[in-house]
């Protein structure tokens, strides 16, 4: 017993650190785990308004491009409105006959995926910090539980979509993007409607790979990718990215198929948050 | 007291210059400095081991709050308060009756910028591994490593010159 003792004094700084070394490992194979990085609360008011602070003097000196993506995204969406009215003009005189004025069916009764329809709403916000030199990326967002933002919500950008919200404070969000290789999208083919899975790997920011489609399956160089929508985060038919790269070895049974991601996260500004209406009734069921 | 406020306020600095500054560089997605550890570095030599491992894992843990992943930072710098004396030992003979921290004049410019190298390494090995917490993409993880070690070790060469001058 003594001599346990002793060994155990001889020996203190190393177990020491030994122990020391167990709890960080513990807390970073906690923290890998995309699930549980949700419930840690990663997101931090403290930390959060520092990278605000930067953010707003950074962005005095983006003014120029960030004008040009809003400009942009302007133009995009008032194409949208215009085709709606078309659309909505179209409708009205088919519906002259009807007695009734009723909702007009969702597109969501003729394809079994959630649509992106009234039961979406969508929160402005804008990146304040984000890194893309890991292999488990981050973006932090200026909007939190104040706002409405809980974990698992989508999010996008102007351009596709940007990734799955982790973890929220009171006025911030942290969110694992695209370029986390620990999130898994579940996509689809558009042309075709074949699921697939998008993942990232590192080092290429720009590319991800779109992992279980079968050799049967018809894919070419130019498709487009987009969220198959068998989940409430995204809806369906979000632009992912576009099919760069085609291969199948002899014999193979699956592709291997590199996907240009529609978002770049280097000029990421503004993005949107989705908050699904009915996600406590779609939780409480599944 | 007075030392001990002095060397909170450097952390704060120190601190602020990582979070501020260097997180927010993005060169090419591959270097990533940090500097932050010279503070490990500076801490007194006289304080016992265990406290300076302490320390050290507080220092990381505040490191990770700001980087979202828990763990990783603190890893590191356990590790390196570990390391620091038993590196010390191999420069100076009479550790015993070493005080305050260890700078350049302290132990010399050739055995400050040996152990130096050794402990921005460990470090980083240490923090960009645990990071990626694979092998695949291997090459890519090394080529991050050496490229930040490189960056990190100039810039503290560098500030631990100024500090010297001031």
């Amino acid at each position: 017993m003594r001599n346990l003792l002793q060994l155990i004094l001889r020996y203190s700084n190393f177990l020491l650190l030994v122990g020391l070394e167990v709890v960080a490992f513990i807390l970073v194979i906690r923290g890998n785990k995309y699930q549980q990085i949700a419930a840690s609360g990663a997101a931090n008011a403290v930390t959060g308004s520092v990278q605000l602070v930067v953010n707003n003097i950074a962005s005095y000196f983006r003014l120029r491009a960030d004008n040009e993506q809003l400009l942009e995204e302007n133009a995009r969406l008032n194409a949208e409105i215009f085709e709606l009215l078309n659309d909505q003009t179209r409708q009205r005189h088919d519906n002259d006959t009807a007695t009734t004025r009723q909702r007009t069916p969702l597109a969501s009764e003729e394809s079994p995926y959630i649509c992106a329809d009234l039961d979406y709403s969508f929160v402005p916000a804008r990146v304040i910090a984000f890194s893309d030199d890991r292999h488990h990326n981050y973006i932090t967002l200026n909007k939190g539980r104040r706002d409405g933002i809980a974990p698992d919500q989508g999010v996008i950008g102007k351009d596709g979509i940007v990734g799955v919200v982790q973890s929220v404070s009171t006025h911030f969000a942290v969110v694992a993007p695209v370029i986390h290789e620990g999130l898994f999208i579940s996509s689809m083919i558009q042309k075709n409607d074949y699921m697939a899975t998008l993942h990232w790997h590192v080092p290429d920011i720009h590319t991800a790979s779109l992992e279980d489609v079968a050799r049967h399956v018809d894919v070419q160089i130019g498709d487009t990718i987009v969220t198959s929508g068998m989940s409430a985060i995204f809806p369906a038919n979000m632009p992912v990215g576009v099919v760069s790269d085609v291969s199948l070895g002899e014999g193979d049974s699956y592709y291997d198929i590199d996907v240009r991601l529609a978002t770049d996260f280097n000029s990421l500004r503004t993005v949107h948050i989705l908050r699904y209406a009915h996600r406590a009734e779609l939780d409480s069921i599944q | 007291m007075i030392d001990w406020l002095k060397y909170i306020g450097l952390f704060l600095l120190l601190l602020f210059l990582q979070v501020l500054l260097l997180d927010n560089l993005h060169w090419l997605g591959l270097v990533h400095p940090f500097i932050y550890l010279w503070a490990i570095l500076l801490m007194p030599i006289e304080l016992p081991r265990w406290a300076q491992m302490f320390i050290g894992a507080a220092i990381g843990m505040v490191m990770d709050l700001f980087t979202h992943a828990p763990g990783i930072h603190m890893a590191g710098c356990v590790m390196i308060a570990y390391l620091r004396p038993l590196l010390v030992a191999r420069y100076v003979q009479d550790i015993e009756r070493m005080k305050g921290a260890i700078t350049l004049q302290s132990i010399g410019p050739a055995n400050y910028m040996q152990m130096l190298a050794v402990l921005v390494v460990v470090h980083h090995l240490i923090i960009f591994l645990l990071e990626a917490f694979t092998f695949s993409h291997f090459g890519y993880t090394l080529l991050q490593i050496i490229l930040s070690s490189l960056f990190s070790y100039a810039l503290i060469l560098m500030l631990e010159y100024l500090r010297k001058n001031t």
